[in-house]
Parts: structure tokens; C-alpha cells; sequence
């Protein structure tokens, strides 16, 4: 699956693994809440080499939380593109647990929601293969938008409007 | 007012630019119906029965006379020359084409109107007061707070997809007159003991299959901390709200479910984390910046010539008919509030032409400052007249149609587009409504009758608001026939109520009777002329008016 | 009026992508004159109509295809169902509101 990240798309170097695959000795897997929360657990916190969690929108994000110091990377799935619950659980993420790996999003999801998906704090997106990638060259960007991001990454206009509270924040 | 600044014009345009680029690549194929729809949506496009509609916002309900001439344009150029005032200060227009859409919105964007988020399960366009800043009762102007709650809500990075839409409504005055307890949240401004400024949090109002009232939240929080207490309501709906079925996806089904104890105590354990000391700075900087755009109109002093409207009154009865049903006290005692009504005997309620939006621009700019209000019940309102003008005002409307002196009174009638426009609609509404104010098209017969308010919709999505009418009517098909239910003792506003079910529907061709009946039996019944109809049912129920309805068949 | 229009059947309608108008699917194409319908009276006839109908939807002509019934009228074809009768008919008499003149 083509991967845009950084304005581009790039070679994707995880690997995601179904939940009866056997975990692989080495390399940057990507596996479902249930296996580093299951009996793999001790496996996976005594494994070399990076590991992310992939997860679905209804999936408790507290019992992930603990992981997060061992990830390098969060998979928040889409069934649909009008499910809005991976918005909040990105900014959780960013926001609140102060997770800095890459939050990829992966399903469905449409080029139009990238300002949207980008101010939560999505890095990293999955596009199907076909003519949608284009679409991802020419309109992945950020317009102007009213709402700061509590991590202070985008100029919003309320940012522009009183630069005065910018130092202060 | 409120103005754009170069920010709000650059924001709107990207917008329309935005849907620009979308309606081409749907025309193009690029994107199919489904991947286009939440787009189409949150810029007001509906496709219907016959066809488009565009939805445009008022924001807070306030016009000026250069946009209701541009409402005005767009009608003629764009549609069949008439446009329709909604229940939630919007004005919806039925023919416009889809490639002309993006056009239709650079000439909204002219005037500094839009038509985002007036639709789609986003924040939906926040509604206020029709008397904002000029009522009386008033503790603050709610404007200033719906104007920050605009900018706040639009292109919202994390609520944009929400489980189902949210309706806001912010009221100011003592008095609740942007009915919010039937909104997701309704907002009503206070003052603590020191006199800062904060709001009472009502939650979980709406009407549809489940009508449902809102409950207070929370009893205050201080107007700068609004956004970030909204953010942890908001946010404990899209991660918990129901995504499995429409009809429960709400935050009423939501509140309702868990309880408004436990529903309070996961936004209290949200906010208590959410609170953003920047979000609060960033309100605290809007609002102060927002505020003098709707500090009062230069007003003249029009003491010396107040009296002129009530010597007309003493020597013409029907200015004098119009002046008591049609205006309301001002702020200031030399000026008046007038209200337009957009219910003349046999019309479409809610419509308006495009001469007659041209004609009543003028007259804003005459003798209202330039500001038109529109408000929740299909009607219009001039906010700033002096007393001294009313007489010439009062004439000037008649000449337009617009004079009609029946507010708050039966043939008042608010009704949605029904199923001769809306795809949704399972009976129609408008010729219904047609009927009902050709029969009691008779003035003296409805000041008899009293304050009334009947309301109706064409299906059990309650556009009409039906459930909180004093007569209500819900329009169902029954075996392939139109069918009219009644319901009765619903109430907007300061009481608000739900009305309870009389009883199996009527035809298109009983319906008008059977409302006709339920009024004689009011009339009968009443102990007296000051016990209005709302009185009179809460003090003997539904019984009589089921005894007149059904005793006989 | 052919013996088919006189006996009923179902007919595929949809929304006009660029004006949302309504129309039906004919012989000649798709036209806002339900007498240029084709009308299917068994189930084949009906699954070669909505095959066509999805062509439209690939060509990017036409939204939401769906068959509905209809039925002899005095003045040709009448959709059975009250909301697709509304649709064919337009809003009732006097239900826009024009200029006064």
C-alpha cells in the first residue's frame, strides 16, 4: 500500500502482521492491541527492534498507553471515512500522552480530510494504489484554519491575529 | 456587525475553492457519491426530491440590507425567484444546479455569507436571539460568543465527522428565546456573583424520533473557558457516541443512555485534562477583539416624536391590530422591535420573493440602521425602528405583503418543506399549512383564540418542531395516503414541553376540521378569555379535545 | 400509450448529476418524461435496465438509480408510491412561491 508521509510517498519499512502470524526475530512490525496486551506480552517487551500497534476505533486506549514508550508507531484504522472517532484518538495521543512516533492512518480515508487528519496529529497515511495517489500529490496541503493545535505546529488565525499570546503560550 | 478580516475572506474562499475542485472531480468521476456526499454536505448542498437545494447560513441570525439584496440575486439568478426561511436561521434555496453552486458561493462569500457546516454531522451554523442586543432582558449580546463559536467550529480538526449532526444555540437574555432545550448544547449567558461572564451548559436536546429536552450540565463556567469545556463534551461524544444505527447516533441517545450524572462526570474527567490555558487566551483575545463589531447602531434620540405611532393607533385600528401583534419593546423606550411576518393568509410559511427582500432592505436601511433578524419560528425582524417611524414603516410593509399582524397567533405557522421539496418527507406540509391559514384567515377570530402556536412537519424528523408546539401536527403516510397525527401541550422557549400524542391521524381532507374542532373545544372550555390554550389543556389534559375528535366516529 | 404502459411495471429513475433533476431511463437515453421510460414488466427485463442504469453511474451522469412502480394513469404512467408520484409531479399548486405581479 502506497505511503504519503512528509508531503511525498515513501517506501513503507513496517511490516504488518495479521494476528496468527508468527512474530519475526527482527525488523519493525506493526500487530493489533491484543497481541502486546495478550500472552505475547513478555515476548514483545523483551524483543529488539521497533514495534508499532495498529488499532481499531472502538479499542480502549488506555490499555495501550503503557506501551507507548516502547512504540515507534500507531496505526489508527478506518472502517469508513466518516468515522470520526481516530480524530480524537490521535490528539489523545499527541496531546495528552505526548507520543512523538509516527500516527499513520490507514483504511479508508480521503485526500480532502489531510488538513484535518494532519492537525490531530496524523503523520503518515496509507493511500490506496490507483488514481487516488495523484490526488494525494496535488492536494495534500493546509489552508488557513481557525483552531490552534495544542502542540503550537500550525500558524493558526488566531495565532496570526494576536501574536502577543504566542510568546506567552 | 460583524466584518471579515483579510483571515475569515482567505478562510471562506479556500473553502469554496475547496468544494470547487470537489464538484469537478465529482463531475469528472473522481470521486463517486458516497466519497462526495459529506463535502456536498458540510457546504449546505442537499440533493432532493426534484432536486439540489443549497442551505445558507445566517450566522446568529443577523442580515444586513446588502445581504438580503444578495439573497435576493441569488433567488432570481439562480432559482425560481423566492427563498425559504428555516427554523434554525437559515434560508434554503429548491433549484439551484450543482455546477453552479461554487458560483452561488463566491457571490455569498461578496457579502461576507457562507453556506458551511449547514448541513453534515459536523457543528451545524450556531443560532441566537432574533432580539440579540436589543432586548431588554438581556445580560450580554450572545453574538459575540456565536461569532467565536463560528470561527471555533469551522473546518474543526477534530469534530468534523461526528457521529451525527450538533445544533448550538447560545441565548442572552433572561427570557430563552433561541429555544435551547432542543439543542445537542444550549448555551445561556450568565453572570456569577462577580459579575464575570459565563454560560449555563445545557445538553442533549432535539427533537426527531426522540424528542427529548435538554438538562443542565453544568450550572456555569466562565465565558473563556467555553471552548475547552465544549472540547471535552464534544470529544466524549465522537469517541462514545453510537455509530451503528442513525437514529441513536444523537448525543440526546447518548446523554439519555448513560445518564445525565455519569454523562457529566466523563466531561468533567475530559476537562479536567482538557483545559487549554492557551484556547482560553486565544477566546479570552476573540472576544474582546469581536465585541465592538456589535456594540449598538448610532441611534438617534426620537423621544419628541414617539408618541406619532400611538395617535395613529387611537384613530386606525388596524395600524393599531399590527402594533400589538407585531411589535415588542425595545431597549430603548423611543424605539420599538418589528416583527415581519412571513405567514400571510394561504403562503408558503417561511417564504419570501426576491422584490420583497429587495423592498424590505430598503426599508432596513430606512428606518432599521441597515439589520434585519431572521428567527426560529419563519419569520423576519427590524430590530431598531423609532417609535416615530412606525406609522410610515407600518404602511410601507402593507404595499410589500408583509403587515400580515398575526404573530404568535394560529395562522403563526411554522412548517417545514414537506414532501413537495424534501426527500426525506413522508407527507406534504405546505398545502396543509395552506388550508389551516385560509380558514382562520379571519384576524378578530384569531386575537379571540389568543397566543397559539402550531407547528407542523412532514415527517419524524420534526423540522417543524412540532413536538413543541402548542398544536402540533406530524405528517406520516398511512397505506399510501397522507396522514396527519395531532399532538398537543408542546412548548418552546422559557417552559419548554414536549406535546403528547391525541390519537390516530387524520386525511389530508379532515385535518383542517379536526384542528378546527380542537379549537372550539378550547374556546368552550375556557374559563375565561385571559386562559390561553396552553392553560386551559394543562388544567383538563387531552380528554375533551379526544372526546371531540374521536367520541363521534 | 403502448399495452405496456397501460398494464404497468417498473421503470429506473435517478437525479441528474449536474442539475439533480429527475429522470427516467429510456430507449433513447435518460429523460425527464416518464412516457420515454422503458417499462419492465418481469425480472429480466428489470435486471437489463439496472445494468444500463449502472453504466450511467460509471459515466458520471446520473446519482442513485432505483426502480419504481408504476402503474396506468389517466394521463399515462403514475409511480405507485405517494413520494415518487410528489417526485414525478413537481411540488403542489401554489406551493412556491412567485412574484406578485
Amino acid at each position: 500500500m502506497p505511503l504519503f508521509k512528509h508531503g511525498r510517498f515513501v517506501e513503507d519499512p513496517w511490516l504488518f502482521l495479521a494476528d496468527g502470524e508468527p512474530l519475526p526475530s527482527e525488523g519493525m512490525i506493526v500487530l493489533s492491541l491484543a497481541r502486546p496486551t495478550g500472552v505475547e506480552a513478555p515476548t514483545l517487551a523483551d524483543r529488539d527492534g521497533w514495534l508499532g500497534v495498529r488499532l481499531e476505533p472502538a479499542d480502549p486506549l488506555e490499555e495501550v498507553v503503557p506501551w507507548l514508550p516502547r512504540l515507534a508507531l500507531v496505526a489508527l484504522a478506518f472502517p469508513s471515512f466518516t468515522d470520526g472517532r481516530p480524530f480524537s484518538t490521535a490528539r489523545l495521543l499527541r496531546e495528552r500522552h505526548r507520543f512523538t512516533g509516527e500516527i499513520r492512518a490507514v483504511g479508508r480515508i480521503l485526500v480532502d480530510q489531510y488538513p484535518f487528519l494532519l492537525r490531530c496529529g496524523f503523520d503518515a497515511f496509507t493511500v490506496p494504489p490507483g488514481p487516488a495517489l495523484r490526488g494525494w500529490r496535488e492536494r495534500a496541503r493546509l489552508g488557513p484554519v481557525y483552531q490552534p493545535d495544542s502542540l503550537g505546529e500550525v500558524r493558526s488565525i488566531w495565532h496570526r491575529r494576536h501574536p502577543e499570546l504566542v510568546s506567552a503560550s | 456587525m460583524y466584518r471579515y478580516d483579510g483571515w475569515d475572506a482567505a478562510f471562506v474562499r479556500e473553502r469554496i475553492a475547496r468544494f470547487r475542485d470537489q464538484v469537478a472531480r465529482r463531475l469528472r468521476g473522481e470521486l463517486s457519491e458516497e466519497e462526495f456526499r459529506p463535502w456536498r454536505l458540510m457546504n449546505g448542498v442537499y440533493l432532493q426530491l426534484h432536486a439540489y437545494m443549497l442551505r445558507v447560513a445566517i450566522p446568529y441570525g443577523t442580515l444586513s440590507a446588502p445581504q438580503l439584496r444578495r439573497l435576493a440575486d441569488i433567488a432570481e439568478r439562480y432559482d425560481r425567484g423566492y427563498g425559504h426561511f428555516t427554523t434554525r436561521q437559515n434560508i434554503q434555496f429548491n433549484w439551484p444546479r450543482l455546477v453552479d453552486i461554487p458560483d452561488i458561493l463566491e457571490a455569498l462569500a461578496e457579502v461576507e455569507m457562507h453556506a458551511i457546516q449547514t448541513s453534515g454531522n459536523c457543528i451545524r451554523n450556531i443560532t441566537s436571539d432574533p432580539w440579540a442586543g436589543v432586548a431588554a432582558d438581556e445580560i450580554e449580546d450572545p453574538r459575540p460568543w456565536c461569532e467565536l463559536l463560528r470561527q471555533w467550529s469551522s473546518d474543526h480538526q477534530e469534530f468534523t465527522f461526528l457521529p451525527r449532526k450538533f445544533k448550538v444555540a447560545v441565548s442572552g437574555g433572561l427570557r430563552d428565546r433561541a429555544a435551547v432545550r432542543i439543542h445537542d448544547i444550549g448555551l445561556r449567558l450568565r453572570r456569577d456573583r462577580q459579575g464575570r461572564i459565563g454560560f449555563e451548559v445545557l445538553l442533549g436536546g432535539g427533537l426527531g424520533r426522540t424528542p427529548l429536552l435538554a438538562q443542565t450540565v453544568r450550572d456555569w463556567i466562565p465565558g473563556e473557558e467555553l471552548l475547552s469545556y465544549l472540547t471535552a463534551i464534544l470529544r466524549v461524544y465522537n469517541r462514545f457516541g453510537r455509530r451503528d444505527n442513525k437514529y441513536k447516533a444523537r448525543i440526546k441517545i447518548l446523554v439519555h443512555d448513560l445518564g445525565i450524572e455519569r454523562f457529566r462526570q466523563l466531561v468533567d474527567e475530559e476537562y479536567a485534562v482538557a483545559r487549554d490555558p492557551d484556547l482560553a487566551r486565544f477566546a479570552a483575545a476573540e472576544i474582546a477583539r469581536i465585541r465592538p463589531f456589535f456594540a449598538p447602531p448610532p441611534y438617534a434620540d426620537r423621544a419628541a416624536d414617539a408618541a406619532a405611532s400611538r395617535h395613529l393607533a387611537a384613530i386606525d385600528g388596524t395600524f393599531a391590530r399590527w402594533l400589538r401583534t407585531n411589535t415588542a419593546p425595545h431597549r430603548r423606550r423611543d424605539y420599538a422591535i418589528v416583527q415581519i411576518s412571513l405567514k400571510p393568509p394561504g403562503g408558503v410559511p417561511g417564504n419570501m420573493t426576491a422584490a420583497q427582500m429587495r423592498a424590505l432592505a430598503d426599508l432596513a436601511e430606512r428606518y432599521s440602521c441597515g439589520e434585519i433578524r431572521v428567527t426560529a419560528e419563519q419569520n423576519l425582524v427590524l430590530p431598531h425602528v423609532a417609535r416615530g417611524d412606525l406609522p410610515a414603516l407600518w404602511e410601507a410593509l402593507e404595499t410589500g405583503g408583509l403587515a400580515t399582524p398575526n404573530l404568535g397567533h394560529l395562522s403563526d405557522i411554522v412548517a417545514c418543506p414537506g414532501l413537495d421539496f424534501c426527500a426525506l418527507a413522508t407527507a406534504r406540509s405546505i398545502p396543509v399549512a395552506q388550508a389551516i391559514g385560509r380558514r382562520f384567515a379571519d384576524l378578530d377570530r384569531q386575537y379571540e383564540i389568543g397566543p397559539l402556536k402550531l407547528k407542523m412537519s412532514g415527517c419524524i424528523n420534526a423540522c417543524g418542531h412540532h413536538h413543541v408546539a402548542h398544536i402540533g401536527i406530524l405528517g406520516l403516510e398511512k397505506r399510501g395516503r397522507e396522514s396527519y397525527q395531532i399532538t398537543l401541550g408542546g412548548s418552546g422557549g422559557e417552559e419548554a414541553a414536549i406535546g403528547r400524542v391525541l390519537g390516530p391521524g387524520f386525511g389530508a381532507e379532515e385535518i383542517v376540521d379536526a384542528v378546527e374542532r380542537v379549537i372550539t373545544t378550547y374556546l368552550a372550555g375556557r374559563r375565561n378569555r385571559e386562559e390561553t390554550f396552553l392553560d386551559y389543556l394543562r388544567r383538563v389534559g387531552l380528554q375533551p379535545f379526544k372526546d371531540a375528535l374521536y367520541a363521534s366516529v | 400509450m403502448n399495452a405496456r404502459h397501460r398494464a404497468g411495471g417498473t421503470v429506473i429513475t435517478a437525479n441528474r448529476l449536474p442539475d439533480g433533476r429527475v429522470i427516467f431511463l429510456g430507449p433513447g437515453g435518460w429523460s425527464e418524461d416518464i412516457t420515454a421510460a422503458t417499462v419492465a414488466t418481469d425480472a429480466q427485463e428489470l435486471r437489463a435496465l439496472e445494468a444500463l442504469a449502472r453504466q450511467s453511474v460509471a459515466v458520471y451522469e446520473v446519482v442513485d438509480p432505483y426502480p419504481v412502480a408504476v402503474e396506468a394513469g389517466p394521463d399515462g404512467l403514475l409511480p405507485v408510491k405517494l413520494r415518487e408520484r410528489r417526485r414525478l409531479l413537481g411540488p403542489s399548486p401554489g406551493a412556491e412561491t412567485v412574484e406578485r405581479s
